[in-house]
């Protein structure tokens, strides 16, 4: 049955995810044109290449700047579509009208639970993945225009000597490197679903109140978020500092990084382990307290 | 005969104030047709949707063909609420197809047959449907099935007297005999003549379990006369 659930939450969510990952791709395309295009010109105007006038230079930074305040707009526009959509989408099959299907279906609260979690992670995911590629993408063109000739190969010699030279400078900027790795791997594999489920936990709580219970999710999520970041940032400040105390920082730069991730790592832990206790709550009240209006 | 429902010292309060259903204990046997019936307000929709599991109930334990309620009871219980849950732009094959993958006991061939009788295309997109046909097409998604125990939360309100006929005659043609109908209404003269049974509901509390017939025989007046004179205002 669970197959079946994530079946048809994937056709009913598809065309939203396919649509924020298509604007993200115009995005990008955007940042191209609008961007890249006209600093290249702009660049070669100040070196003298080309030939431009003042009204140009002006009209080109006037297009950079309109151009990279859209591109940061879509983005974190996307980003906060598929948060709202799938709030929405959550709500909608949960707790309105469409709830009695939804709840008379031969499932469990946990296999509803898991389908919705997975798919709007797995688009959360994609599009944090659009993003970093869109950012990447873009990036290397600016490279192109911007820096000096011979950068690529700079960078090509630097993994080459991350993954080879096994001389000690190389060795710790390889474990700061790899740290850098799981951070990004964590927070593209783990972090989406767990962002889906405290939504989706907040959500199943706001059902526990007797009136405005979308309005006391939506509270809720907020209060626990919060409360989440504000638990997890003193900690991993707590942790952090008592790390840098117990070593020389002096003798160990990379140090610098490794206190920074295991601050990072901390509140990883506490949001993951929000998320999956807000899971057990939320199968709870599906099971003992539903209360559809 | 073993009940096919049971519901023991069943009472659903809200807020810990209003007690919409009390110390219910009901149980219903397989076969029959059932009236659900009380005055707005008296409980049946909260009863429907606690033997349904979209309401907890605050005490006591409902039993469904001995199990309590849960994706098993669910696999045999087909609901018709007082909802329409049938929203956005899918067309209504694709709604039976959603029904055939999750219910064994839902056939395709009947809801598709019945779904010809009614004029309805299968083609036809919910957004495109008026309520009135919407409704239809739920009560055939219920009837199309299988069931041990059908029940239907007011399902002739709100419909023209011929679509009520078909509507009548679609639940006493579909239904497997060893199923029970759990039919919740205040229309009671309409359905009055395809009950066997009726419950009567007052204020959350049953205060009246028995056959039609026997109220006929015994009261010497219709069930809805009876109906009246119980809960005259």
């Amino acid at each position: 049955m669970l197959g079946k659930l994530i079946k048809y939450e994937w056709k009913d969510t598809c065309k939203m995810g396919f649509l924020v990952l298509a604007v993200i791709a115009c995005m990008t395309l955007l940042g191209v044109v609008g961007g890249v295009f006209p600093i290249n010109f702009l660049v070669k105007n100040a070196q003298g290449i080309t030939d431009g006038n003042e009204l140009s230079n002006i009209l080109m930074g006037f297009t950079v700047m309109t151009t990279y305040m859209v591109y940061i707009i879509g983005l974190i526009g996307g980003v906060y579509g598929v948060l709202i959509y799938s709030g929405v989408h959550f709500y909608k099959t949960m707790y309105s009208d469409q709830g009695y299907l939804t709840h008379t279906l031969p499932v469990t609260s946990g296999q509803l639970l898991i389908s919705k979690m997975f798919i709007s992670g797995v688009w959360y995911m994609l599009v944090l993945l659009g993003i970093s590629i869109s950012i990447m993408t873009l990036s290397g063109f600016l490279i192109n225009v911007l820096l000096p000739e011979g950068f690529w190969e700079s960078v090509a010699e630097i993994f080459r000597g991350l993954l080879w030279d096994n001389s000690e400078g190389y060795a710790e900027v390889r474990m700061v490197f790899v740290q850098l790795i799981f951070f990004w791997l964590f927070n593209l594999l783990i972090m989406p679903f767990a962002t889906m489920m405290i939504l989706y936990g907040s959500l199943t709580i706001g059902q526990l109140f007797r009136k405005y219970r979308a309005v006391m999710g939506i509270l809720v999520y907020f209060g626990i978020t919060f409360l989440s970041g504000i638990f997890g940032s003193v900690a991993s400040q707590i942790v952090t500092t008592m790390q840098m105390l117990a070593s020389d920082m002096a003798e160990d730069y990379t140090a610098v990084f490794m206190y920074g991730f295991g601050g990072y790592y901390i509140q990883f832990f506490v949001t993951v382990g929000v998320a999956v206790g807000l899971f057990f709550v939320s199968n709870h009240i599906l099971q003992k307290k539903l209360n559809l209006e | 005969m073993s009940s096919l429902v049971e519901l023991k010292g069943v009472s659903k309060s809200y807020d810990n104030k209003l007690l919409a259903v009390n110390n219910v204990n009901l149980s219903l046997p397989r076969g029959k047709i059932i009236g659900l019936l009380g005055p707005n307000g008296s409980g049946k929709t909260t009863m429907i949707k606690m033997i349904n599991g979209i309401l907890a109930p605050t005490a006591g334990e409902i039993r469904i063909a001995g199990m309590p309620v849960g994706p098993g009871t669910k696999a045999r219980v087909a609901y018709l609420p007082d909802r329409n849950y049938l929203t956005g732009n899918k067309t209504v094959e694709q709604v039976f197809h959603y029904f055939d993958d999750f219910y064994e006991n839902f056939s395709m061939q009947k809801a598709l047959g019945m779904l010809e009788s009614l004029h309805i295309q299968p083609e036809a997109r919910l957004n495109s449907l008026s309520k009135g046909t919407k409704e239809k097409v739920q009560l055939i998604l219920v009837m199309g099935r299988d069931a041990d125990l059908y029940v239907l939360d007011e399902p002739i309100a709100g419909v023209d007297p011929a679509a009520r006929d078909y509507i009548l005659r679609a639940i006493i043609d579909n239904y497997n005999p060893e199923a029970t109908v759990l039919i919740s209404t205040h229309l009671i003269t309409d359905i009055e003549n395809v009950l066997d049974e009726v419950v009567f509901v007052r204020r959350g509390q049953i205060v009246l379990y028995n056959s039609a017939d026997k109220i006929r025989e015994e009261k010497g007046k219709s069930v809805d006369a009876y109906f009246r004179e119980v809960f005259a205002c």
